[in-house]
């Protein structure tokens, strides 16, 4: 619907778009001897900027010409350096709920949309998945313009692209796809503009809803795009080709193609010397395999490979698991749960219980008990190890978590030929994922030598000649 | 519902073989309780037919805190059959639970099984399945059953790994260390000889260290006497450490029912010493499956001098007389031993050298007169006269080892293997013209090249 | 489009191929024909195996583009193609039927005290029909994922035995006659010829120029792990060899070092599973292929379901029993027939490409043919756009010299 001369008539309908809401302000004023009309959302636009830039200088202004004084108004009365014209009613409606003031005439079918929306936003705080000791420590926030201000502040270059889409019928939201046109394969970029195209969605809250979408197998339990909260990584994976979609209103950004080494990288290790970084990487590793195969190796021994168990520990066991009223199964299932139920209630619970809930929780679990002869300190012992270890990687904590109860039930079926079976099912699985061209496993497997430079060893910066060939990446070289 | 599976095959997969498979395991109990953790074996003949005597572990639930740890009881069970195979079902049916093997530390042997072949009671060891480890095979000088007891009722670890007492073997082969496949190998071998250790069972305050040719407990021997003092006639059972106070009765009446006899045997209720096994560096040779001869003393020493593995031992030397010694008793310790052996045909006969050379140390100079020098240390003792009695009691040592083997006919030195594979086609040759093949050895020259140094 | 796996690749799935069969039950069947004299046999083997490597390389390097049922049917027509494919089904489902036999065997005798039939079936049965459904190039980076576990184990079971072996036990040589030797290799023929694997490979390999050189080096090596562990088992076990069937395990079980540290005897034992699941999986993938080529099934879960039910039969059938599978195997007849396709292929495969090479042309029918698949689907358009693809089209590559047909057709 378009808008008319008739500055009542189009005050009405907006009102009516509004539905009545009350938090829709319409101030009527005179400028000289025009009717105008300031349209705005209650706490959405900056009432000081609006005072200060458009109604008083609005209200005190005389003399206006009479052929096309609203152009004057605009162009000389009001000091601001975005306006922009809009006579579409829905259009206009859209913009309000975005933040931005209309301004309306009598006797003119054109609105004028300023851009003074000063949205509340949070700082840009260090995010708490991804605290660091040295380097930056900025994080991104949910406002989509100040995001893409942080990479830009980072990326002084024209090479820095940007694709706007929105998505939602009723959120509109503002999503932004960015890379590097000279590194970034364009056909990717492509593919995932399409694929957000595509989407048909009432609303999108969070980068997660888009995230779903753009994930090539839906029905899969593993991570298949990479997410991040830093600018720095963000322009990092961007440096190695690869793609940014940023959703506005989550302060999480979607990076992709993603591998599955990434999450074996942190921030870290490229603020710190290589030998370190190499050795907190192989650390988080076998932190990985404890955590999804101790469980089930722990399982699989007791119930049906007693010939694995040196004799000292087997003594130590067979004395420790004497005479308690569980199955081995049900003993390491019922701590594995009894684990994920405290980690669940330590999430949720407020802050003033949290320190008495854990001594209870850790009382019970690791003190009681085990005295009362329920479960075996072994088992605590186990899966306490493995609760620690399954934080060294947070970004694949959920998948690892689910592993471990695979696993788990895998080794007590079916003892080391379930976990054998299982683990080369799942090796399998992943082989045969490529993600946006890029296979999920790689550099182990298909075999990229350069890559492995920056895989689970880290070279200092100056041997890594190349981006990493994983990616489908224009330009190879990054350093000369 | 054909579409929600093809859409979600993988899942469906999973859940069908998780939803087959878990109701089975979830009742299962742990394979430790299903099955008897077996640490030694012992094979008796009895009139009644074949005794097999195991060492099981029994969890000692009676810990405070359920914790863990490695004391555990270790009971003895036995059971007769009239093959080691019949023996085994006897003992299952006695635990209650399989006798697994996997963790069988030891096989003892009663010496009276070596009387025809004693292949026909490991046959079963050889086609189980169910040894997986390296177990060490040990001829028991009394009943093997009084050897797995004694070993029950040892403190810790001891109670559970028997073959303890043989690991020094690899460094003094005072007797030769052997488990199954070893044994086949050398009874299979075309020398069908083969050895293995002697061990007995003593008392722990009566046994003297031997020198010569024995390393006698003496650690052990204290600290059961310190148990002895601490516990006794607290217990019934054979053993009486103090970590087994506690499940003391409810063992001792299993002991008792399973074994009436042993308990008696062992009478430690009584106040009688504690018995420990004893290596006193015995061995026997076997061939064909038979013990052909034992070795002592000084055929021992020989062959620890000869053994190519070893690289330490002792000499002993008496009535030297030096400047600094007078009738005086010399020990000397092998600081460093280098063995080789070759082998050539002279005249169509074979001759067999061995090359020794020895790096001593004098370890101990026991004389009735002290004498200042010979406190000396700067001084390479290994020279003049006691170099001559060092000589003279190497050559003995080797000669009686040699003698003992040329009687029996037992190739303990390879020496077919030797020739076999190096020299094949002459030592086909002489072999042929031999009445008996099998008494080659008696036509074998031997010579020994010896070189001895001291070490300061 | 076919995934393609690399040179490297390929020569990981070679060498996978050569290193199952060979360490398990098959060492003491050598053992009681050739006694000390294993290696030898071994040695044989695999130095005609190697020549046949070779063969088979010049042959892929000559046809980079060509499937091995392409190839043939060119050559000598689409039922002698057919045959052949159905003769390797049977050889690599045979050889599929018999590892699982040792998997078994071995499970039963090392990890577990008696594996319940249902419990080793089920997980498997699920687990080869998966590996069925995917291709050669998520196997191959499979294989290449686990190759660092795979090596270690090898040099672990061939280094840890060898520190204690006696080496002077491999004498005499030949103590039992050089015809035993020979014997052996003739009765054992089922576990060489595993470059029998490199026909189903044929047209899914990216033939670079450093393929061939890299395919060579990982066969010389898996080549000399293998006789290393065949020197090191006849050095330990000497004569008494023919009573271990379960070499591998057999090996390390009676060093000291495994008996001081066992739980690394354990972590050994599980990686050669996994080298044997793959193995299977291998195997049965490629008699999937081979049977999809045959008989150009379009749907892929026929030759799984198929050869499912056949393997489920075979066990029936044979009750797991390794024993009567290796009778079978090393029976005369058996292995003279064994022998006699493992020669044959490779021949057949030289003369085709000698064949196709001096043909030197490609018959105009079958450019049109592939220029009709070729436009049928790229050119797939909307009804309201030109069609690209038209009767005049055909005249024209009709019409065109020959020279310039045989550059459409390479470039197809």
């Amino acid at each position: 619907m378009e808008l008319t001369k008739n500055l009542t008539a189009n005050l009405n309908k907006i009102k009516q778009s509004f539905g009545g809401s009350s938090d829709v302000i319409i101030k009527q004023f005179k400028c000289d001897f025009l009717s105008c009309a300031l349209v705005y959302l209650k706490g959405m636009a900056d009432v000081v900027s609006l005072s200060d830039f458009v109604t008083r200088p609005m209200q005190e202004a005389k003399n206006l010409p009479k052929q096309n004084p609203y152009l004057y108004v605009v162009n000389n009365i009001i000091n601001f350096p975005e306006i922009t014209e809009q006579t579409n009613l829905s259009e206009l409606v859209t913009q309000i709920t975005k933040g931005k003031a209309v301004l309306l005439f009598n006797g003119h079918s054109m609105a004028y949309l300023l851009e003074l929306d000063s949205p509340k936003e949070r700082s840009l705080t260090e995010p708490p998945t991804s605290a660091v000791l040295k380097g930056p420590r900025e994080g991104f926030n949910e406002n989509l313009k100040t995001n893409i201000a942080v990479i830009r502040k980072i990326f002084s270059t024209n090479q820095l692209k940007t694709e706007m889409l929105t998505i939602g019928k009723i959120t509109t939201t503002q999503v932004c796809v960015m890379y590097l046109g000279n590194v970034a394969d364009k056909t990717i970029v492509k593919q995932i503009v399409n694929k957000l195209q595509k989407i048909n969605i009432d609303g999108v809250i969070d980068s997660y809803y888009v995230l779903e979408f753009l994930k090539p197998r839906q029905q899969s339990m593993f991570k298949q795009l990479g997410t991040t909260e830093k600018p720095d990584i963000a322009c990092a994976k961007m440096l190695e080709g690869k793609i940014v979609v940023l959703v506005d209103g989550s302060p999480l950004v979607i990076t992709l193609p993603f591998v599955l080494l990434e999450d074996f990288q942190a921030a870290d290790d490229y603020y710190n010397i290589s030998a370190h970084a190499t050795f907190v990487r192989v650390l988080r590793v076998v932190s990985c395999l404890i955590t999804m195969l101790l469980p089930g190796l722990y399982i699989a021994m007791q119930m049906f490979h007693y010939k694995a168990i040196p004799l000292k520990f087997l003594i130590t066991m067979v004395n420790s698991t004497q005479g308690l009223p569980l199955t081995p199964v049900t003993e390491i299932l019922f701590v594995l749960v009894l684990f994920e139920i405290l980690y669940e209630a330590s999430l949720r619970m407020p802050e003033y219980l949290g320190i008495a809930l854990s001594v209870v929780g850790a009382l019970i679990l690791g003190d009681t008990a085990v005295k009362a002869g329920i479960i075996s300190p072994p088992a605590v012992m186990i899966v306490a190890l493995s609760g620690i270890t399954l934080y060294t990687i947070p970004d694949q904590a959920q998948q690892l978590s689910l592993l471990r109860f695979l696993f788990t039930l895998a080794g007590s079926t079916l003892g080391f030929y379930g976990l054998i079976v299982l683990s080369i099912f799942f090796v399998m699985y992943l082989n045969d994922f490529d993600n946006y061209k890029a296979p999920y496993l790689s550099p182990l497997s298909p075999y990229v030598k350069t890559d492995f430079k920056d895989s689970f060893i880290k070279q200092s910066l100056p041997k890594m000649e190349f981006r990493p060939k994983t990616f489908n990446n224009k330009n190879f070289r990054r350093l000369r | 519902m054909l579409k929600f599976i093809k859409r979600h095959r993988l899942v469906v997969t999973f859940l069908c073989v998780a939803i087959l498979l878990t109701p089975f395991s979830i009742s299962k109990p742990a394979e430790s309780d299903r099955m008897a953790v077996v640490t030694s074996v012992g094979i008796d003949k009895t009139e009644q037919g074949i005794e097999v005597s195991v060492n099981t572990i029994v969890p000692n639930s009676g810990q405070a805190g359920g914790g863990g740890g490695t004391d555990g009881t270790v009971k003895t069970v036995s059971a007769t059959g009239t093959n080691v195979s019949t023996a085994f079902a006897n003992i299952t049916l006695v635990l209650g639970k399989f006798p697994g093997l996997a963790h069988c530390d030891s096989i003892i042997l009663n010496k009276n099984l070596f009387e025809e072949n004693v292949l026909e009671y490991l046959d079963f060891f050889i086609r189980t399945n169910n040894l997986t480890s390296n177990a060490a095979i040990m001829v028991a000088q009394n009943t093997a059953k009084e050897v797995v007891e004694t070993a029950a009722s040892q403190k810790g670890l001891r109670a559970v790994s028997v073959s303890e007492i043989l690991l020094l073997n690899t460094e003094y082969a005072l007797s030769k260390a052997s488990n199954i496949d070893e044994f086949y190998l050398n009874t299979f071998s075309p020398s069908k000889t083969s050895m293995l250790p002697l061990i007995t069972v003593g008392d722990s305050g009566k046994s003297n260290p031997d020198v010569d040719g024995g390393v006698a407990q003496t650690a052990l021997n204290t600290n059961a006497d310190k148990s002895v003092q601490s516990d006794s006639g607290s217990s019934q059972s054979s053993g009486s450490s103090k970590s087994l106070k506690s499940g003391a009765n409810n063992s001792a009446k299993n002991n008792s029912t399973s074994t009436p006899q042993k308990a008696e045997e062992s009478g430690s209720g009584n106040g009688s010493p504690e018995k420990i096994i004893k290596n006193e560096g015995k061995g026997v040779i076997v061939k064909n499956g038979k013990i052909v001869a034992t070795i002592i003393g000084d055929e021992m020493n020989g062959l620890n001098l000869l053994s190519l593995d070893t690289k330490r031992g002792h000499i002993q030397i008496k009535n030297v007389n030096t400047p600094e010694f007078s009738n005086a008793n010399l020990t000397f310790e092998i600081f460093n031993k280098k063995t080789s052996y070759s082998g050539k045909f002279v005249n169509g006969k074979p001759v067999f050298d061995f090359d020794i050379d020895l790096v001593l140390k004098l370890e101990e100079a026991t004389q009735k007169t002290s004498n200042i020098k010979a406190l000396t240390t700067t001084k390479n003792y290994v020279e003049g006269v006691v170099k001559t009695k060092l000589y003279q009691t190497a050559e003995n040592s080797i000669s009686k080892l040699i003698n003992t083997a040329k009687a029996n006919n037992a190739d303990v030195f390879e020496i077919y293997d030797y020739f076999n594979k190096f020299h094949n086609s002459e030592w086909k040759q002489f072999l042929n013209t031999l009445e008996n093949k099998d008494d080659y050895l008696n036509y074998v020259t031997f010579t020994l090249s010896l070189k001895l140094q001291g070490k300061i | 489009m076919t995934k393609k796996i690399t040179g490297i690749q390929c020569g990981l799935l070679l060498c996978l191929t050569t290193i199952s069969l060979k360490f398990l039950a098959f060492p003491s069947v050598f053992a009681n024909y050739a006694g000390k004299d294993v290696y030898f046999s071994v040695l044989i083997g695999l130095m005609l195996d190697f020549s046949f490597v070779l063969i088979m390389l010049w042959v892929l390097k000559q046809n980079p583009h060509l499937t091995f049922f392409e190839l043939i049917k060119r050559a000598f027509g689409k039922v002698v193609a057919s045959v052949l494919l159905v003769c390797l089904f049977l050889y690599f489902f045979f050889r599929g039927v018999l590892v699982v036999k040792e998997i078994h065997n071995y499970f039963n005798e090392t990890l577990f005290e008696n594996i319940e039939w249902l419990m080793f079936v089920i997980p498997l049965f699920a687990l080869i029909a998966f590996m069925m459904l995917k291709d050669f190039r998520t196997f191959g980076r499979t294989v290449q994922f686990f190759m660092p576990l795979i090596a270690l184990a090898l040099l672990f079971t061939i280094l840890v035995p060898a520190s204690e072996a006696d080496f002077s036990n491999i004498l005499p040589v030949f103590e039992y006659g050089v015809k035993n030797t020979f014997n052996a290799v003739l009765r054992c023929s089922f576990i060489f010829g595993d470059y029998l694997i490199l026909f189903v490979l044929m047209g899914k390999i990216k033939f670079t120029p450093d393929a061939p050189k890299k395919v060579l080096t990982c066969v010389v090596i898996t080549y000399t792990l293998v006789i290393l562990f065949y020197i090191v088992f006849a050095s330990v076990f000497g004569d008494v060899g023919i009573n271990h069937s379960l070499a591998l395990s057999d090996l390390l079980l009676y060093t000291s070092i495994i008996t001081e540290t066992g739980t690394i005897n354990w972590i050994n034992i599980i990686i050669w599973l996994i080298i044997l699941f793959l193995e299977v999986g291998l195997m049965f993938l490629s008699a999937s292929k081979t049977l999809t080529e045959a008989f150009n099934f379009k749907n892929r879960y026929i030759p799984t379901v198929l050869i499912c039910v056949l393997l489920f039969i075979s066990i029936v059938y044979l009750y797991l029993n390794l024993i009567r599978a290796i009778e079978i195997v090393t029976s005369l007849w058996f292995s003279i027939s064994v022998i006699a396709f493992q020669v044959m292929l490779p021949i057949l495969s030289v003369i085709a490409t000698l064949k196709l090479r001096g043909k030197n042309k490609v018959t105009l029918r079958q450019v049109y043919n592939q220029s009709v698949v070729k436009y049928q689907l790229t050119n797939i358009v909307p009804s309201n756009c030109k069609t690209v693809f038209s009767n005049k089209k055909i005249k024209q590559v009709k019409n065109k010299k020959p020279s310039k047909i045989n550059k459409e057709v390479q470039n197809a």
